[in-house]
């Protein structure tokens, strides 16, 4: 174990000292009472001896920089083949050799030319940090700094019931969000309707293209059903895949200022033997999955974004469209 | 139970403890023949004589001393410093040496010593007779700070504080020396560290201290007509605080109001608005919102002298505010 060198307290009021002048070289051997390194406190310099023997080793602080007490300074190994030159540098035997074997002077200049050295590397991986927080921000969608306005008590209610802060304020709560206002959320309960719908001209028509997205289908047509059932309202269709990904559906019309906001997320389970999906959250998920020549669609839905009845015409909509897809382009 | 005063209340705290124990004396300028310039101690010196109610010279320091030195030989003096702004007199004898003391001996000596003085502006006085320093003395290690806020709790809290074998600071709100409230005829101690809740509440918490808690009192009064439905809680002692009951309350509110008279910056509101931020932050549902004395020298023009002490309709707007869910960053 290399004994460790640490500024020591020279004085009742003292917390800090300089090392003024070091009287060995890393690699001396120094037997212990040797004076080891000159210090200057506010009141007076004085020689440092080594508790221990052996060879001196690692020095971590420049000279004529100010070091609290107790701070590592260097330490002293028992071989001398442990000797470092500093802990940013790899361990090398030749090296410390022939520094080892210089003056202090030169010494003293050979340590500022290394930490030189060792800067750019620090560089590299800060910058290398910074790139990836910036890939980080780009997968998750949202920025990281994006704060929402709400009390300490409403953002726990929230944590608690898995609500997430943008989503609601995306549902039309105004910031800041305090906890009646979440208290309120909850009081829309969630409701659920299931449509079974037969597959035959969808299929016929998805076949036409390969490469047509089953999730994207039923997104535009719920969002045709929307606006021909609502137009006043303005709803944001998410689709949401297996994987935890989210992404928004893409839609070229803008809300109306004041205009009431509706979020429904689209869960296609047709590729899999999955039969429906309703969130942890209290918001609106509409599943599709297919089996036996039917589509199944299944709309979980919170009565205080959408009303029982609304819910049902746009289901019913949406059905009629899934049936007979030209009602679509209509 | 009969009705007195705030002054009353004192006077027979101070008579009962000076028969019960006859270590006890009251010292201080003016308190035997004239009473103090407020007559609270009117007619102890008939009963007691001068042995042992002491008019001293125009000397704070010197008295202040004096006292220091009999407590720690076995007597319990009652110090009464006739203004709060002459703290700044004995700041010396009272933080350096009396709080300091039984830790400074290693434990051996005691000093049993009450500093009764007052607070409160809107009495114009100007600004050298009209401060509210308790907080100076609050943040002394070894000081026990007390402040009533009526005729009962003055006469409980200063028995406890005359029993009391730590020096006790004690405050009395000198607009509050004529109000009357009941009292029990039988002997009663009031302990430290322990608030009362004055009203209980769901929607917001007032904390008012001395005559604040009045002022927070005749707001919960406004805020009901609003349907707001305010607790009130006075700690009784700031040191010791009853940390509990203040954060029950906000555990159970959400919200909190702490209304003080001594200066807001770096003042009694800012140690409990803190330590309910520290202790129950994820309870809150809006800022801690702190009302002290506004931080200037209080003026001697009634009208600017009103406009500087937190009033019950201004603790009314506040808490309407943040009940109300308004983005409040500074009231």
């Amino acid at each position: 174990m290399p004994y460790e060198i640490k500024m020591p307290q020279l004085g009742m009021n003292q917390d800090s000292a300089t090392i003024v002048t070091w009287l060995k070289n890393e690699g001396d051997g120094v037997n212990k009472g040797d004076p080891v390194f000159e210090v200057e406190t506010d009141k007076a310099t004085m020689e440092v001896e080594a508790q221990a023997s052996g060879y001196l080793s690692a020095i971590q602080v420049e000279l004529g920089v100010e070091v609290p007490v107790g701070n590592l300074i260097a330490t002293i190994v028992e071989n001398k083949k442990d000797v470092l030159k500093s802990i940013q540098e790899p361990y090398s035997d030749d090296k410390n050799q022939s520094v080892a074997d210089d003056g202090s002077k030169i010494e003293h200049e050979t340590i500022t030319e290394k930490s030189n050295e060792v800067t750019p590397e620090i560089g590299d991986l800060s910058f290398k940090i910074d790139t990836n927080s910036k890939d980080l921000s780009k997968k998750t969608g949202f920025s990281p700094n994006e704060k929402v306005l709400a009390s300490p008590k409403a953002k726990v209610i929230a944590a608690e019931r898995g609500l997430d802060m943008r989503r609601l304020i995306a549902r039309g709560l105004k910031e800041p969000i305090h906890s009646a206002d979440i208290m309120g959320l909850q009081s829309g309960e969630q409701s659920q309707l299931m449509a079974v719908v037969q597959d035959r001209l969808l299929l016929e028509l998805i076949q036409t293209s390969e490469d047509i997205d089953k999730g994207n289908i039923f997104a535009s047509f719920l969002l045709g059903s929307w606006h021909f059932l609502f137009p006043d309202k303005f709803l944001h269709v998410q689709i949401n895949k297996l994987d935890g990904s989210v992404s928004l559906f893409k839609e070229d019309i803008l809300p109306d200022e004041g205009a009431e906001e509706v979020i429904v997320s689209i869960i296609n389970l047709c590729d899999t033997r999955l039969f429906s999906y309703s969130s942890g959250q209290n918001g609106n998920v509409l599943s599709v999955s297919h089996s036996n020549d039917t589509f199944i669609l299944n709309f979980s839905f919170n009565v205080a974004d959408i009303k029982l009845q609304e819910a049902a015409f746009l289901l019913n909509e949406l059905a009629e469209r899934v049936e007979d897809p030209i009602r679509q382009l209509i | 139970m009969p009705e007195i005063t705030l002054s009353q209340a004192v006077n027979q705290a101070i008579a009962e403890e000076m028969r019960r124990d006859s270590n006890v004396f009251l010292i201080g300028e003016d308190v035997a023949e004239a009473g103090t310039p407020f007559k609270v101690t009117s007619g102890l010196v008939e009963e007691f004589s001068t042995e042992r109610v002491i008019d001293t010279p125009i000397s704070e320091p010197g008295f202040m001393g004096l006292a220091v030195g009999a407590a720690m030989t076995g007597s319990r003096p009652i110090v009464d410093l006739m203004f709060g702004d002459f703290l700044f007199l004995v700041m010396d004898q009272l933080c350096n040496q009396a709080a300091k003391i039984h830790y400074m001996s290693g434990g051996k000596l005691n000093v049993p010593l009450v500093l009764r003085t007052n607070l409160g502006a809107t009495r114009r006085s100007a600004a050298q007779h009209s401060q509210s320093l308790h907080a100076l003395v609050a943040h002394v290690p070894g000081l026990k700070v007390a402040m009533p806020s009526s005729a009962y709790e003055a006469k409980g809290l200063l028995k406890t504080a005359i029993r009391d074998n730590n020096p006790v600071v004690i405050f009395e709100d000198k607009l509050m020396y004529q109000d009357k409230a009941f009292v029990p005829d039988e002997e009663y101690l009031l302990p430290f560290g322990e608030a009362a809740i004055l009203k209980e509440g769901s929607d917001v918490t007032l904390i008012g201290t001395s005559s604040m808690r009045q002022v927070c009192e005749r707001a919960a009064i406004l805020l009901d007509k609003d349907g707001i439905n305010a607790e009130v809680i006075d700690p009784r002692t700031i040191v010791p605080l009853d940390e509990n009951t203040i954060l029950n309350s906000v555990k159970k509110t959400s919200r909190a109001i702490v209304v003080d008279e001594g200066h807001q910056n770096f003042g009694t509101t800012a140690e409990i608005a803190s330590r309910i931020s520290e202790k129950a932050f994820y309870y809150l549902d809006a800022p801690v919102i702190r009302m002290g004395a506004m931080d200037v020298p209080i003026p001697f023009s009634p009208v600017l002298e009103d406009l500087t002490v937190p009033t019950a309709e201004r603790v009314a707007e506040n808490a309407r505010k943040i009940v109300s869910g308004e983005l409040v960053h500074a009231l």
